[in-house]
């Protein structure tokens, strides 16, 4: 949690639906693949567009949990070019 | 990342067919101290593979609470048979009961904490399709359990202390039962996924810790007077150590995969 907030105490109001999609995708990858690896991440997606953050999260989930599972998870992550 | 697994899967099938082989060349009760130092290797690299996969995810999300407590639990275990081997092999004192029973018990509330975590941060699909077959084989567990584990533990000759004791560690071993069919639950969650065969992993693994540890309900005689053929329940005690430990470097390895694809190349 500390790290969402540090992450969305960082980012400028004009990118709140990146900062949303950033937060989900942090939260995400906390989940999955522990709060180290989600510190990682939230560095790497600072300068990625929301939809390399989108397939990013995306490939990761496929190859460790499975299509079914990716797609259960990805519903909290908005699509942004659905 | 397959290379790791397989580098994984043949060190430790190593450590089981060296284990296995002590075992079977072993003449009891000469050999009885060194088949005892070869058992603990399994236990202690369950622990060590535990805290590097705790490392690996880092402490403050959900999975890496799962796999601190997972660890603690096998912490547990390590300790309580190194206390055991040390009461019986160098003091020669009669480890049952003794305060290596104490620790062995606490791993119990430690692996249903760990459990309990991971489903409720996995957010489980419950299917009829998943469900039926783990109820299944965990009802086949519990009746097994709770039949040889409390039941057939009580016994008028032992003393109200060992009875207690005895009677523990079967509602330990239901309490495993009933938790393996959420380990299955959790393994089928991640099919296709390369969690999937790690998870299995640690199903398998706690499968084998309930058939040994029934077995040693069931045959607690013989085995404590050494006979060799029931030493041999060792070895699952020993295949589930090491399928803990593969489980545990597997998700640690996958882990590190993604740490590592956003790692600046050098």
């Amino acid at each position: 949690m500390q790290l969402l907030m540090n992450y969305t105490s960082t980012m400028n109001q004009s990118d709140s639906s990146k900062t949303e999609l950033v937060v989900a995708a942090i939260e995400i990858i906390s989940e999955n693949f522990g709060s180290y690896t989600a510190k990682l991440y939230q560095e790497y997606y600072m300068d990625k567009s929301p939809q390399q953050i989108y397939e990013s999260v995306q490939e990761l989930l496929n190859e460790v949990v499975g299509p079914t599972k990716t797609a259960e998870i990805l519903k909290k992550l908005n699509n942004p070019n659905p | 990342m397959k290379n790791k697994r397989l580098f994984f899967s043949l060190f430790l099938s190593l450590i089981f067919l060296f284990s296995a082989g002590m075992y079977y060349f072993a003449q009891f009760p000469d050999w009885f101290k060194i088949t005892q130092i070869i058992y603990l290797v399994s236990p202690f690299i369950a622990v060590l593979s535990g805290f590097y996969l705790v490392k690996t995810y880092g402490i403050g999300g959900s999975r890496g609470k799962v796999f601190l407590f997972f660890t603690l639990g096998l912490l547990a275990w390590f300790l309580g048979d190194v206390l055991w081997m040390l009461f019986s092999v160098f003091l020669d004192i009669d480890p049952f009961p003794s305060v290596a029973d104490v620790v062995y018990l606490i791993s119990y509330p430690l692996l249903l904490t760990s459990v309990l975590i991971e489903v409720f941060t996995n957010k489980i699909s419950w299917t009829a399709k998943k469900l039926v077959p783990a109820i299944l084989l965990s009802a086949f567990l519990i009746i097994f359990t709770s039949y040889y584990g409390i039941y057939y533990a009580y016994s008028t000759d032992a003393t109200m202390l060992e009875n207690i004791v005895s009677i523990a560690y079967g509602v330990g071993d239901t309490l495993i039962a009933v938790l393996i069919i959420f380990v299955l639950m959790v393994s089928l969650e991640y099919q296709k996924g390369q969690f999937f065969l790690p998870w299995i992993g640690l199903f398998m693994g706690m499968i084998f810790m309930v058939f040994a540890d029934i077995l040693y309900a069931v045959y607690y005689e013989p085995y404590g007077l050494l006979i060799k053929t029931y030493q041999y329940i060792d070895l699952l005690w020993i295949a589930s150590y090491l399928t803990f430990s593969y489980s545990q470097l597997c998700i640690a390895s996958i882990v590190k995969g993604a740490q590592d694809k956003i790692k600046p190349k050098k």
